[in-house]
């Protein structure tokens, strides 16, 4: 089965999980833009890193067969230092209009404070000025009151509802988002966020529409096979295949479709696996044979 | 070999600007006019920027018709293989060219390094390929000379490939390593333009050099590396 995981910060992790990603049948990812653990303590450090996303990075998936695109925006954490925010938000645009960006995020909530709120309606305005979908990250501390203060910023601020995905939803917020018209992504977490078996029984009462998966791996504790390790446990339970499917593959496509830049369906042109390609000056490989796909 | 590069960039700019306008449909058109009569009024770093990325989303369903005489007057700017460019390239060179004719001349290297530096691949290839093209090229040198430094393959091809610039205007130390990355990285070396011209007695020592450390190694050695090993003319 083709998968697609649409929130995985791929800069933290190592070419042994691209293959073993690759090898479980993810077909293509989305790197949200985020934080790197620890603050930043310059915009340069951002700038950087955002050309990473459309770098580096994107040749390191190739080279596993696995198509990179991301997401870009100012992290919820960081909108707290007002200065460097200043100089982020100045930059986004230019991000923003480069090839394979398919939403602005993650933004968000994290402390809910009032400048975190501010920048959120600021990526809004930039979302419409480039026509593209959000993607929103919700709290992990006072998780439900903070989704629903997302919920009425969306509806307060005007901003398109099936444009909107907001993430690492649990039994107790999915209810909330789907009785809105955003999208309801779900982070499924070696030990916190949202498990495969509870993911199991949420499909099993919700089914598949507008219900979206993802490893959110990065540095912390966490899998970045989560997505195949979820569909083996749907299909465990007696989940149907299309179903699956639908939350897996269509939907993540479905909704970063509507950026208009997410040229998914020309599969045919996935990118041959090539691993005696360079990167400036840096090849994946130490030392082993490349494998190359004729 | 020589160049004849422009005194100002308008005539430039006008040559590819009507290229694309002949190419694209009317909302490309219209978004490319605009952003070109923007960046003509004067310079906002930012919207250049933002123009020159998204220049590829905008126009990659259109491809360029060149006539003879484009494809003459951009060939003797320096520029190669234009029948094979993207007509977005065509695009931001003439974003670039414009802008050069709209800021002052003291500013020039660092608004072109910039684009090299804070562009994704595509963008990076495009100012490269252009390079030779614009007003006084030897200002761009520096800028040239990093991006040999990239083993991104097409970004590097597209200074070392079907381009003139490097054989009009780098110095010898830097034309040798980059010949010597061609070779390194399995490029033919007949895509080096004006590479007869600019063979010399330590590019050849090079060449034989590594042709040894091949062998020793039992490694292949290029076949073609008889064009810079072979026959070298006195320096």
């Amino acid at each position: 089965m083709k998968m697609f995981d649409p929130h995985i910060h791929m800069t933290s992790r190592t070419t042994d999980d691209y293959q073993a990603m690759a090898a479980a049948g993810i077909a293509a990812v989305i790197e949200p833009a985020f934080w790197l653990g620890q603050p930043r303590t310059n915009a340069g450090s951002f700038e950087d890193y955002f050309l990473s996303l459309v770098g580096w990075e994107r040749f390191r998936a190739a080279q596993f067969g696995i198509r990179h695109f991301c997401t870009m925006a100012l992290n919820p954490k960081e909108a707290n230092n007002e200065a460097l925010a200043d100089d982020v938000m100045a930059m986004l645009p230019r991000f923003l209009e480069k090839d394979g960006v398919v939403a602005v995020g993650e933004i968000g909530y994290d402390d809910m404070s009032a400048a975190e709120e501010r920048r959120i309606l600021e990526h809004f305005e930039l979302a419409r000025e480039f026509e593209l979908p959000v993607l929103i990250h919700t709290p992990h501390r006072d998780k439900k009151r903070g989704t629903e203060r997302t919920l009425d910023l969306i509806r307060d601020a005007g901003f398109p509802e099936q444009l909107t995905l907001v993430d690492h939803n649990n039994e107790e917020t999915l209810p909330l988002v789907l009785a809105t018209a955003c999208w309801a992504g779900h982070s499924i977490y070696p030990n916190t966020k949202m498990s495969e078996a509870r993911m199991v029984e949420l499909v099993k009462q919700y089914g598949d529409e507008r219900i979206i998966i993802n490893s959110a791996a990065d540095w912390g504790v966490s899998d970045p096979l989560k997505v195949p390790k979820t569909v083996a446990a749907m299909q465990e339970a007696g989940i149907g295949d299309e179903s699956i499917e639908t939350i897996v593959w269509r939907n993540p496509i479905e909704f970063f479709a509507q950026s208009g830049r997410l040229d998914i369906d020309a599969d045919a042109s996935l990118p041959k696996v090539d691993q005696s390609r360079l990167w400036e000056g840096n090849s994946v490989l130490r030392g082993q044979d490349p494998r190359i796909d004729g | 070999m020589t160049a004849v590069a422009t005194e100002d960039s308008t005539e430039l700019t006008l040559l590819l600007a009507q290229i694309v306008t002949g190419a694209a449909d009317g909302k490309a058109t219209a978004w490319f006019n605009e952003a070109l009569g923007a960046l003509a009024t004067g310079y906002d770093r930012n919207a250049f920027l933002a123009a020159y990325a998204g220049a590829d989303r905008r126009l990659r369903a259109f491809d360029a018709t060149l006539s003879a005489a484009d494809i003459k007057r951009l060939e003797m700017l320096g520029t190669r293989a234009l029948e094979e460019w993207p007509l977005s390239r065509f695009a931001r060179c003439a974003f670039i060219s414009t802008v050069l004719g709209a800021t002052p001349a003291m500013d020039h290297a660092a608004i072109l390094d910039e684009i090299f530096r804070s562009g994704d691949n595509s963008e990076r290839e495009a100012l490269l390929a252009g390079l030779a093209a614009f007003p006084d090229p030897t200002r761009f040198l520096e800028t040239a000379i990093e991006s040999c430094r990239s083993n991104v393959e097409t970004v590097f091809a597209a200074i070392a490939c079907e381009n003139a610039y490097p054989s009009l205007y780098f110095p010898e130390a830097s034309f040798n390593q980059m010949v010597m990355k061609t070779v390194f990285i399995g490029l033919p070396l007949a895509r080096v333009v004006g590479l007869e011209g600019r063979r010399n007695s330590e590019l050849s020592r090079m060449a034989e050099h590594f042709a040894a450390e091949r062998e020793a190694a039992g490694r292949e050695v290029p076949s073609d590396l008889d064009l810079i090993t072979a026959n070298v003319r006195p320096a």
